[in-house]
């Protein structure tokens, strides 16, 4: 992906869209025009460990086809949200329903999620074709079915240069790339990403930022974790700031504002 | 599934560390049987050279009867009786393990009422295990003359009024004591020593490599679930259709494969050496005590992530598991205020079990139960570690 179309991307962002402006208070602010589109609803999520409330009251949509930025400080909640919707976490009130699945540990629910953790999350002794291969097995899927899926995974990543590579000789930009791969086989409808950019060169960061964009012309809805709100606007149709547990508008809390 | 995920785990676990591994069990095991002949043609013996020195300046029947007693002790090597600037030498040059020092008039003084002068022990600070036990065996041998003495003295209350002649009385006295302690040691009733505790030193050798080698290998496992958690590999399994304890059951699996390859030479060297050793025996408990060890070590390795000081935490909580399961020191030689604890060891029921089945003998009674609980226990503590480990991974530092 080059800097200009990464900053088309931002200039397609509809900022009429932000959580903010949703007239109607206590409804999840939707971000796309359309919300009986959305794919994933968030409503009046919380979440704390012990007294500490880590999320209080998030509430967003996501239709299929966009991507949603979420940044933060540290400490603001992005990965407990992110977590969260992974169905790693569970909530302490509030719901999250993806196309009508409520989340939780059911297969329904966690066949339609692709995680992408911030650490590499592969085999370093595993060639990327072999890491590939064996998450799908994973996710249940054997003989052409797993052949077409991570077919799928590689050409929306474009990792087909170094498929052979053990992921320990692969370069920081090629292991996070493959480990983007791997949270795309078996084709999930949300892909939760957890800062895929951190600490990597331009190209490959590039290169993570054209597969994000591929994902959404795919039709998949994708939520990407990062500290950096510039490269967020550069890929993300929507983005919203966590600061100590609540969606931030301007530096007031989004609900409030409303 | 479970057993692509073996496939994984076989492939994630062949690393160095693992062939470092391997090559140090090949190099006890061959070290174990090149000293095996010297093991074997020693018996029966706790070790080599506990020797003791008693000084009694009197040469007295007690020191004697002592002198006597401890060398049929099983375990002892000699028994001098000698000075004490001799025997301080053979302390100061490591020969003995202790000096009994009795005062002079010792034996005198304890055939009359007048309170016993206290015996001196000389001990060898460098055998202080070995030593405790002999403290304990001379304490039973004091209890013993302080009965038969109070034996005595009651016997000569009552016999005073026949005797005109106090010289008759005491000659009478003193023949009738030594008959008494020569009866008593005849009869081995002034010191009885647990047989039940004679140790085969090879046997215990054995036993107790065993026993480590099985628990290292939980190690390994440790490493690779801390890596699990660490890399956030912990998360795609969590997502993946595999159940939670695919993961760890299969990597258990795997480490077996390993176990099994790493105990091959010593099973070989068991069947030339010990052809009575009932292999039916001592496979189930190395298989049990590296079950149970594997899920505590998994456990451990999920709870601590990629913490700095997991590794020698582990080895440690190793060490006491084995020191519990007298695989340091022997069984008798543990003070009493550990021996209740004992049976929380896996290693306890393991060493028992090998070391009994390495003696043909049949399995010590509660092994069985005591394995599924702490099997049972250990894969609690493992979906308890799990779920943490999932939970809790790089808290405050991703957000």
């Amino acid at each position: 992906m080059t800097r200009e179309s990464a900053r088309g991307a931002q200039r397609t962002r509809r900022d009429s869209e932000n959580p903010a402006a949703d007239p109607k208070a206590g409804e999840a602010p939707r971000l796309f025009a359309d919300q009986n589109r959305s794919g994933l609803v968030v409503q009046n999520l919380c979440k704390s460990y012990g007294r500490e409330g880590v999320l209080r009251g998030v509430s967003f949509t996501l239709s299929p086809g966009n991507a949603l930025g979420v940044c933060g400080s540290n400490g603001a909640g992005k990965t407990t949200l992110i977590h969260l919707l992974a169905s790693i976490l569970t909530p302490d009130s509030g719901t999250i329903t993806l196309f009508g699945v409520p989340a939780g540990r059911s297969r329904a629910y966690r066949e339609k999620i692709g995680f992408v953790p911030q650490e590499i999350a592969l085999s370093p002794r595993l060639t990327v074709r072999q890491n590939l291969d064996f998450w799908a097995s994973m996710n249940g899927l054997s003989g052409k079915a797993r052949e077409t899926a991570v077919e799928e995974a590689i050409s929306l990543t474009n990792i087909g240069n170094f498929l052979h590579k053990r992921v320990s000789r692969c370069s920081g930009g090629m292991a996070r790339r493959a480990n983007l791969a791997a949270g795309l086989v078996g084709s999930p409808s949300l892909i939760l990403l957890d800062e895929p950019t951190a600490g990597i060169d331009e190209d490959n960061r590039d290169a993570i930022l054209l597969s994000v964009q591929s994902l959404q012309k795919a039709g998949r809805m994708v939520i990407m974790v990062n500290h950096y709100r510039l490269e967020l606007e550069s890929i993300c149709g929507s983005i919203i700031t966590l600061k100590d547990g609540q969606l931030m508008d301007n530096g007031q809390p989004a609900l409030q504002a409303q | 599934m479970l057993l692509r995920l073996i496939g994984f785990h076989l492939r994630e676990t062949l690393t160095m560390r693992t062939l470092v591994f391997f090559a140090a069990v090949l190099l006890v095991t061959v070290f174990l049987f090149s000293a095996m002949p010297d093991l074997v043609s020693t018996g029966d013996r706790i070790s080599y050279n506990l020797s003791l020195s008693i000084v009694d300046p009197d040469f007295s029947l007690i020191s004697e009867a002592l002198a006597l007693l401890m060398g049929n002790m099983n375990g002892m090597g000699q028994v001098y009786r000698e000075d004490l600037e001799t025997a301080q030498a053979r302390l100061k040059n490591n020969e003995i393990l202790m000096i009994v020092q009795m005062p002079e008039g010792f034996y005198e003084t304890s055939l009359t009422l007048q309170k016993r002068p206290p015996v001196t022990l000389w001990l060898n600070p460098r055998m202080p295990a070995e030593t405790a036990i002999f403290v304990r065996a001379l304490r039973s041998f004091a209890d013993s003359i302080a009965g038969i003495q109070a034996a005595y003295v009651s016997f000569a209350e009552v016999v005073r009024p026949l005797y005109q002649d106090i010289d008759a009385f005491n000659k009478e006295l003193t023949d009738t004591f030594s008959q008494l302690a020569i009866w008593a040691l005849a009869r081995r009733g002034v010191l009885t020593t647990d047989e039940t505790a004679r140790m085969s030193t090879p046997y215990h050798v054995i036993a107790s490599l065993v026993c480590l080698l099985c628990m290292q290998t939980g190690l390994l496992l440790m490493t690779q679930a801390q890596d699990e958690r660490a890399s956030g590999v912990i998360y795609r399994m969590a997502l993946s259709r595999a159940p939670w304890w695919a993961s760890p059951l299969s990597r258990q699996l795997a480490g077996l494969l390993w176990v099994g390859v790493s105990f091959a030479p010593l099973i070989v060297g068991l069947k030339i050496y010990y052809p009575q050793a009932r292999l039916e025996l001592i496979l189930p408990a190395v298989f049990c005590l590296y079950w149970v060890t594997s899920s505590l070590c998994q456990a451990a390795g999920y709870l601590s992530g990629g913490g700095m000081l997991a590794l020698p935490g582990v080895w440690m909580g190793i060490l006491v598991l084995l020191l519990l399961g007298g695989c340091i020191y022997p069984q008798t030689l543990l003070p009493a205020v550990l021996k209740p604890l004992m049976p929380l060891s896996p290693a306890y029921f393991a060493y028992g079990t090998v070391y009994a089945g390495l003696q043909g003998a049949a399995v010590p009674g509660g092994a069985l139960p005591a394995f599924f609980v702490m099997a049972g226990f250990s894969a609690l503590l493992l979906r308890v570690a799990w779920i943490q480990g999932l939970h809790k991974s790089h808290p405050g530092v991703l957000s």
